[in-house]
């Protein structure tokens, strides 16, 4: 158990009336983990509340000291339609304390990542809902965050993009602790190591790298 | 990081040319209105009115501004790692740097244009906190709200009770008043949800008071506070989750919107049933004739006043009064205001006890053994909604019941002359009597000052105001609201000006109307703002034993003939049958006697009175001339019970002519 990287033990939250995570318990190591279930069964209450955004109602997530930054894409992502795609990014990097020395060099190597190189100057208001969504991807990616959380990355984006969102989590195998959510078997086979399926709430299994 | 926050601000269109809007329009009608010549105070009371639009301009724009990152849905990817509205914050930040900007750019302009077109720096020193309460607060609770509605996760929700917000706060809302007291006491149930939010200036029906100020009472200023407070609250409890922050600032907003509700003297006149013409209906209530009569305070008088007056929220005073009888009696009758509630009433004369009633402006006071001479202590406190005495500012003109005058008084009078008009009876005295008032700050009175706010004198009323006034050391005038004075009419030409208009009103009177002036004379001239009056021409001027108390400017022949006339009870009747006297009352005396002889016909004509009235009226013209006509129509308003009736004093005055 030495490599566990982060811990979560009985997170439970209500929203409303519902009780939507019912204790969730997990262990997560540096590996590529897909995050599935049917609509509305948690996953991303679930992100969130690891990503800090939202608050568990109990219950406690334990990460180890000094294991740097999240990166966070939700489902909904959006840019300010007035900024370009690279002050937009800045933003993100400023927010997460890349320091300025690095900014640029870190935010063209994201934006590379997604296949946006080259785009930096484009209004966001211009940018088509797939570039949105890799524009996302590449400020998660942001200063190279030992946990990514990925809510749904794939949607809206075109094989070739699928592609090479594949290549780049390829490439983080085993450095980092990714967490994606999908509703895409294919996501499931071809990205991730792990699969926890999520049922009203409760971890209802968690596969582990054996599936295939 | 703010840095970005701006930049995206720059980058948005819609936020910089409201922010270029924001300041160019304001500042220009600002700068507009300076370079015409406004008073520095007239230009803040002008911004204060107006700061309602500026308010809601800024809760659009911070809202479309602070709520983008929601809207474009950046925020929650802005938040990863527990910076809870990081992007809010930081938008919140920006939109108070302008708003600091903002009002710094409008001070610079009100003390410039003070600078310019006062005829002192009274303004400057005076106008900070005013600034604030009226202009820079309701702004910053404005932003700060639209901060929480836009942070609060849901902004399209919340918007809702932030439009009610802006709709509460505004002068659409201050405009909903009753004219008439409706059955079913909503207009009470309306006052009591709309008073937490009279954060900004209210504009009432008036202009504002120059001896007032811009509505700065502490119950004004306790409700500013509280909504800083219970912002602060709400964002500490629930965007900050800052524990001990919101549970005190949620306590202490808490004590603030009590503190707020005392009751208090604040001087807000509206057309509401209860505002401005609140007197009028509570007399309607209880009285069917109002004109004036004569005070019924020949069985006993009020010798001797000793007062603590204590100015806070409202007017509290205690003291002791002795009271003198020409002959033994057990009941004593004494006015006092209703607005004024007795707390406490008993007798210092040894083995004497006495019950007290309060009824209407009456404080009945039975003795259980029949005395010529008692002393008795009372403790009363209360407000006139007119009448304002706070922390701030008073105005307590000595003709007004605030404090115990012998016998039954009218506090509220009909005038048959003007139409029905009705007014403040400005003829209340008392018999002079040892006065002695002691004050919690310093006031302006027709007493002598011996120090210490101790103010003693043998007098026939007690006046006392405090505000924006300033005592002057001056044979004739007392003090001057220095608020009024204006660049070319400083205070030497205020006095110059007042003393001219007080000599020539008199010799006019004298030589061109013959009327006797000897109880006008000689008198120290003590000046309240027109507030003092405003509902009814005689109540800019009275006349008391050693003092006029007047408005500045309101010193004229036309309001000393006024106030003579109407002194008289007694011939009202007569007054309100002669059409000529009625056009004494309306004309402007102080015009040349053709002039107003013009008039006259003029008006006659108008009115259709039968063609013999007008025959008269012109023979009367033709043969004595204008200026005897004028001067005998002056006389004859002054004592009509000397004629029968119009027609007799046209003969009487050709008859005196033909002579
Ligand atoms: N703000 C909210 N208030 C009340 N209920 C909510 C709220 N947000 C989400 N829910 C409920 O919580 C449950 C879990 O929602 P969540 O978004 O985590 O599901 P999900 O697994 O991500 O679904 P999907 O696959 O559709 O993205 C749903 O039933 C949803 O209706
Ligand atoms: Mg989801």
């Amino acid at each position: 158990m030495e490599n566990v990287m982060i811990e979560i033990n009985r997170i439970k939250k209500k929203l409303g009336k519902k009780e939507v995570l019912k204790g969730i318990s997990l262990q997560l190591k540096p590996s590529v983990y897909g995050l599935a279930g049917a609509n509305g069964a948690g996953k991303t209450t679930l992100l969130r509340i690891l990503a800090g955004v939202m608050n568990a109602d109990g219950g406690e997530i334990v990460m180890p000291e000094g294991s740097g930054q999240t990166g966070y894409l939700p489902q909904k992502f959006g840019c300010f339609p007035e900024l370009t795609v690279y002050e937009q990014l800045e933003y993100f990097a400023c927010l997460k304390k890349i320091p300025a020395s690095c900014m640029e060099s870190e935010i063209l190597r994201a934006l590379e990542c997604v296949n946006l190189g080259g785009k930096e100057k484009m209004k966001c208001r211009k940018l088509s809902g797939g570039m949105v969504r890799r524009a996302g991807i590449a400020q998660a990616l942001l200063g190279n965050p030992a946990l990514l959380l990925l809510d749904e990355p794939t949607v809206g984006l075109d094989m070739e993009e699928r592609k090479n969102f594949n290549r780049v989590v390829r490439e983080m195998e085993g450095e980092r602790t990714v967490l994606l959510s999908t509703h895409l078997a294919e996501d499931l086979k071809n990205l991730c190591q792990s699969v926890i399926i999520l049922e009203s709430g409760e971890v209802r299994e968690v596969v582990p790298e054996t599936y295939d | 990081m703010i840095s970005k926050t701006v930049k995206y601000y720059i980058r948005s269109k819609i936020c910089t040319v409201s922010s270029v809007l924001f300041f160019l329009i304001p500042c220009g009608f600002a700068v507009f209105f300076w370079k015409l010549g406004m008073t520095g105070f007239t230009l803040l009371h002008t911004l204060s009115r107006y700061n309602f639009y500026c308010c809601a301009f800024l809760a659009a724009l911070s809202f479309y501004f602070i709520s983008s990152a929601d809207r474009n849905h950046v925020k929650e990817a802005f938040e990863c790692g527990g910076k809870k509205a990081v992007y809010e914050n930081h938008a919140l930040l920006f939109m108070l740097v302008q708003v600091l900007f903002w009002n710094s750019a409008m001070c610079i302009i009100l003390i410039l244009c003070s600078m310019e077109n006062d005829a002192s720096s009274y303004f400057i020193s005076w106008f900070f906190a005013g600034y604030l309460c009226n202009m820079f607060i309701p702004q910053v609770i404005c932003v700060f709200l639209t901060y929480l509605v836009s942070a609060s996760g849901n902004p399209g929700r919340m918007l809702t009770p932030e439009i009610l917000f802006i709709f509460l706060i505004s002068p659409f809302a201050e405009e909903i008043v009753w004219e008439q007291k409706p059955q079913f006491p909503i207009d009470y149930l309306w006052k009591k949800i709309r008073w937490p939010f009279q954060i900004l200036y209210q504009n009432g029906v008036w202009s504002p008071d120059v001896q007032n100020d811009l509505q700065m009472e502490r119950v004004r200023i306790y409700l500013l506070v509280f909504w800083l407070l219970f912002l602060l609250f709400l964002a500490a409890s629930c965007i900050w989750n800052v524990k001990p922050v919101s549970a005190a600032a949620g306590i202490f907003a808490a004590v603030f919107l009590v503190l707020s509700c005392q009751p208090a003297s604040v001087y807000r006149l509206n057309s509401s049933w209860d505002g401005i013409n609140k007197d009028i209906t509570d007399y309607e209530v209880h009285v069917n004739d109002h004109t004036l009569k004569k005070p019924d305070a020949d069985i006993f008088s009020i010798t001797s006043y000793q007062l603590g007056m204590a100015l806070k929220n409202e007017l509290a005073v205690e003291g002791n009064l002795e009271l003198e009888a020409s002959r033994k009696c057990r009941d004593f009758c004494m006015t006092l205001y209703h607005g004024y509630a007795v707390k406490e009433l008993y007798a210092n004369t040894k083995g004497v006890t006495v019950q007290f009633k309060q009824q209407n402006d009456f404080i009945f006071i039975h003795a259980d053994t029949a005395v010529a001479k008692l002393s008795i202590h009372i403790q009363y406190e209360g407000h006139h909604n007119k009448y304002y005495a706070n922390s701030c500012a008073v105005m307590l003109p000595g003709w007004f019941p605030w404090y115990p005058m012998a016998g039954k008084r009218q506090v509220v009078l009909e005038y048959p002359e003007y139409g029905k008009m009705w007014g403040y009876s400005p003829y209340n005295r008392i018999k002079k009597a040892n006065i002695s008032i002691r004050t919690n700050q310093a006031v302006i009175t027709n007493l002598s000052d011996k120090g210490g706010n101790l103010y003693e004198g043998t007098e026939d009323s007690i006046t006392v105001l405090g505000g924006n006034i300033k005592k002057l050391k001056d044979e004739v005038a007392a003090d001057v609201l220095p608020l009024q004075l204006y660049a070319g009419y400083g205070e030497e030409e205020f006095l110059a000006k007042q003393k001219e208009d007080y000599f020539q009103s008199l010799e006019k009177l004298k030589n061109a109307y013959g009327v006797d002036v000897s109880e006008l004379e000689h008198k120290r001239l003590v000046f309240a703002s027109k507030d003092l009056g405003r509902n009814v021409t005689n109540n800019h001027l009275a006349v008391f034993d050693s003092y006029i108390l007047a408005v500045p400017d309101y010193i004229s022949v036309d309001d000393f003939l006024h106030y003579l006339i109407l002194q008289d009870g007694k011939n009202q009747k007569r007054r309100e049958q002669s059409p000529l006297i009625q056009m004494v009352m309306f004309s402007n005396i102080d015009d040349s006697a053709g002039d107003i002889v013009r008039q006259w016909t003029e008006e006659i004509r108008l009115q259709n009175e039968k063609p013999e009235y007008m025959e008269l009226f012109m023979e009367a013209a033709k043969t004595c001339g204008s200026e005897r006509l004028v001067k005998e129509a002056v006389q004859y308003a002054l004592y009509p019970q000397k004629w029968e009736c119009d027609r007799e004093f046209f003969e009487m005055v050709l008859n005196k002519t033909e002579k």
